[in-house]
């Protein structure tokens, strides 16, 4: 199996006015082509963060203070790697929404409430799969027998077109532009994209594809807007999607949809690796081949899903599977005692030995370090080192 | 079984206003008549998708808003009273009675249920003052008390409720519900806001305090695992009508209406030998302005027929057992239905 996705001790502060919440501790992990990662944990613990920093879009008082993240987009050569962390902002933002894909959690943050829903998918194929809508609107053009008549170049602005194919960082192009006629002159570009999101929502089993694509966002349902936001991922066909929460706000029978759906995407190789953010650990267990539990900015514990869930080895991790209500459960709950830290002031040590039932002396000293259980199953405790 | 609470065609229908008079021209069916007794002790878990009228109901049951018709029936402690129809019952009436504080409720989210101006004593004092004189070092005790029977202490009185974590704003919520030793407390999804490892924390909490007070609860939630750990009788709700009730063990074991299964199949399992195949509803819920003629489920049921377009199934006996009522037209064909559609379940 290559890796699509290797990160190495990757460290994020924020700077706040209470002092500096070190949000991320040396985490690393690495995601497999072709397969579902699933990264768990409470509410404050570093999930988002991570993907965010392997977007570079932690946002202000948050800086990246070290670590690597190497990206090899190909699943045959592994050695191709870039790391993301010493690209420029351009570079990233041509990578962004196009080889790595996010969907937020919010479906209704996520979308703009003025711009049709055609609008915003055709927004992803507008920016990232430019050369290629106007490539095929040119070869139509001079096709005598046009499929579609309604895409239709106009004499005017024709020679744009070419010069946006050949030149599109020339001086002359920025300053046809800008020309009062010609400013509209991407107009052909806007309908083919929106055409293509219409063959998209159709592939995700979205009723009406025609009709929804001038809506709104307000005229749709959760479930239904979420599947826009999977649309808007899926346009640039990215090589590794990342879903942070983007089931979490959903009701249970909208999320089984909403599962099956990146399930059957999957199969069908629309995507091929999937990077899971979620909290809820049933989720985890049936869409993830391997998982990574986080606590308070450290990962704990990394492996294959039934290790994880069947074997689970950090103290943790136990009790977190202990604590969630199970269809045959009888008895109590067990719960986890005390409150997640303070980031300002971890623990010294192991972040986790405040709410240890296994806690030595040696826990409180310094950071446990990761050792090896079988094959792919990590751990960072001292009781297995 | 004693009863405490009986609801009776009970409907709320918010009003939705236009033109230039503003006048009403529709209405949002949130309830649409659902009949249910509660009795005292027991937890009753009320389950669904959103909009389906979970919280409406328990926003009616403690008269947060005024139910449109229909009845709510309490039946105080002593033994052989009559009912009190307190759904059109003033203010003033009801603290003659004696009723003010015997219902209390606990939100969804506690950072937006308690002030964020008041010290937690004073928050917890609140519903105490309002209930009657007391004396100011009675108070106090009172309300270390109370944070003590929540797993706080009495540091904690004079603090605000941005200093608290999730888990323990909610503690305050609940200290602040069983003040004025309540008989009913309505429980709004209280604990879908917090972490897995609280929601533990708080679930066990509620637990001990129903059993120490004898509290009968209205458990409100869409995750149906905490329902059945919590709840002894479990209400399913489609689009404001009552689909499904049963005892949980028995809901659990052999549901009768296909929503119920849809629902118990989509919850993601941590047990691999729990994951089965899955029954995914197509579309959404319906909008509850305009709901679907007949049965509300047609629109989304696997097993629609044309009966189910036509009537409202009434909430009948499942193989002669009072406890589990179901209302659908085919609930007696639906495990095989199951079976044969969608495989071993």
């Amino acid at each position: 199996m290559t890796k699509i996705l290797k990160i190495k001790d990757l460290v994020t502060n924020f700077y706040t006015y209470e002092g500096v919440v070190k949000a991320l501790n040396k985490v690393s992990f690495h995601v497999n082509h072709g397969a579902t990662f699933g990264l768990v944990g409470e509410s404050g613990c570093g999930k988002s963060v991570t993907v965010r920093s392997l977007m570079q879009i932690v946002q202000s008082p948050g800086v990246i203070e070290g670590g690597q993240i190497h990206f090899s987009p190909d699943p045959e050569n592994e050695s191709i790697s870039i790391d993301l962390l010493k690209q420029s902002e351009s570079f990233m933002q041509d990578l962004r929404g196009n080889q790595i894909s996010m969907i937020f959690q919010e479906p209704n943050a996520a979308l703009n409430p003025i711009m049709t829903i055609g609008e915003q998918i055709g927004e992803s194929y507008y920016f990232h799969r430019k050369r290629q809508i106007i490539e095929k609107i040119l070869k139509l053009d001079t096709d005598p027998n046009n499929p579609f008549p309604e895409i239709k170049v106009n004499r005017l602005t024709k020679p744009l077109y070419h010069i946006a194919l050949n030149h599109p960082d020339s001086f002359l192009f920025k300053l046809l532009k800008k020309i009062p006629v010609l400013k509209k002159w991407d107009n052909g570009i806007l309908r083919t994209a929106v055409e293509k999101s219409v063959e998209l929502l159709a592939t995700l089993g979205i009723p009406n594809p025609e009709k929804i694509v001038h809506q709104y966002p307000h005229n749709l349902s959760g479930g239904m807007k979420q599947r826009v936001v999977i649309a808007i991922a899926l346009a640039s066909e990215p090589v590794l999607l990342i879903a942070d929460e983007a089931t979490s706000n959903l009701d249970v029978t909208v999320q089984a949809q909403i599962l099956d759906l990146l399930n059957e995407l999957k199969k069908d190789k629309i995507i091929s690796s999937i990077l899971l953010i979620t909290h809820d650990l049933g989720v985890v267990a049936e869409t993830c081949d391997r998982v990574g539990v986080m606590y308070a900015g450290n990962l704990c514990e990394v492996g294959n899903v039934r290790q994880i869930f069947d074997n689970p080895k950090h103290p943790y991790t136990k009790a977190l599977l202990a604590s969630v209500p199970k269809v045959k459960q009888t008895g109590e709950l067990n719960s986890i005692a005390g409150n997640v830290p303070n980031l300002v002031n971890p623990p010294s040590g192991c972040r986790f030995h405040p709410r240890c039932d296994h806690v030595m002396e040696k826990c409180k000293q310094a950071f446990p370090p990761t050792s090896q259980i079988d094959g792919d199953h990590h751990v960072a405790c001292y009781l297995y080192n | 079984m004693e009863k405490i609470l009986e609801l009776k065609k009970l409907k709320k229908h918010y009003p939705i206003l236009g033109g230039v008079l503003r006048r009403q021209v529709n209405s949002v069916k949130a309830l649409d008549g659902i009949d249910l007794t509660i009795n005292r002790g027991e937890c009753i878990g009320i389950v669904g998708e959103s909009g389906c009228g979970k919280t409406t109901t328990g926003k009616a049951i403690i008269k947060l808003h005024k139910a449109t018709s229909g009845k709510i029936i309490y039946y105080p402690k002593a033994v052989s009273s009559p009912g009190i129809d307190i759904t059109r019952l003033s203010s003033s009436k009801q603290r003659k009675i004696g009723l003010t504080g015997k219902m209390q409720m606990v939100f969804q989210d506690p950072t937006t249920s308690l002030n964020p101006r008041m010290l937690i004593k004073n928050i917890i004092a609140e519903p105490l003052r309002t209930q009657g004189r007391i004396s100011s070092r009675q108070l106090h005790e009172k309300v270390i008390n109370l944070l003590n029977l929540v797993g706080l202490t009495k540091d904690h009185l004079l603090r605000y409720p941005h200093e608290f974590s999730g888990g323990q704003r909610q503690r305050i919520a609940v200290a602040r519900a069983i003040a004025t030793n309540p008989e009913i407390i309505v429980l709004d999804e209280p604990t879908s806001a917090l972490d897995v490892s609280v929601q533990a924390q708080i679930l066990n909490l509620l637990k001990k305090l129903k059993n120490e007070f004898n509290l009968t609860y209205i458990f409100i939630t869409h995750h149906l695992l905490v329902v059945k750990y919590i709840s002894t009788r479990i209400v399913v709700m489609y689009l404001g009508k009552i689909v499904e009730i049963a005892n949980t063990e028995a809901l659990f074991a052999n549901p009768a209406h296909p929503y119920t299964f849809a629902l118990f199949s989509g919850i993601p399992s941590t047990d691999a030998k729990d994951i089965s195949n899955r029954i995914v509803l197509t579309g959404d819920v319906p909008s509850p302005i305009n709901p679907p003629q007949g049965c509300r489920f047609h629109t989304r049921c696997p097993f629609a027929m044309d009966i189910c377009k036509k009537n409202l199934p009434d909430l009948a006996p499942v193989n002669n057992n009072s406890q589990h009522r179901v209302a659908c037209h085919r609930s007696r064909e639906v495990p095989d239905l199951i079976q044969a559609t969608f495989g071993n379940t």
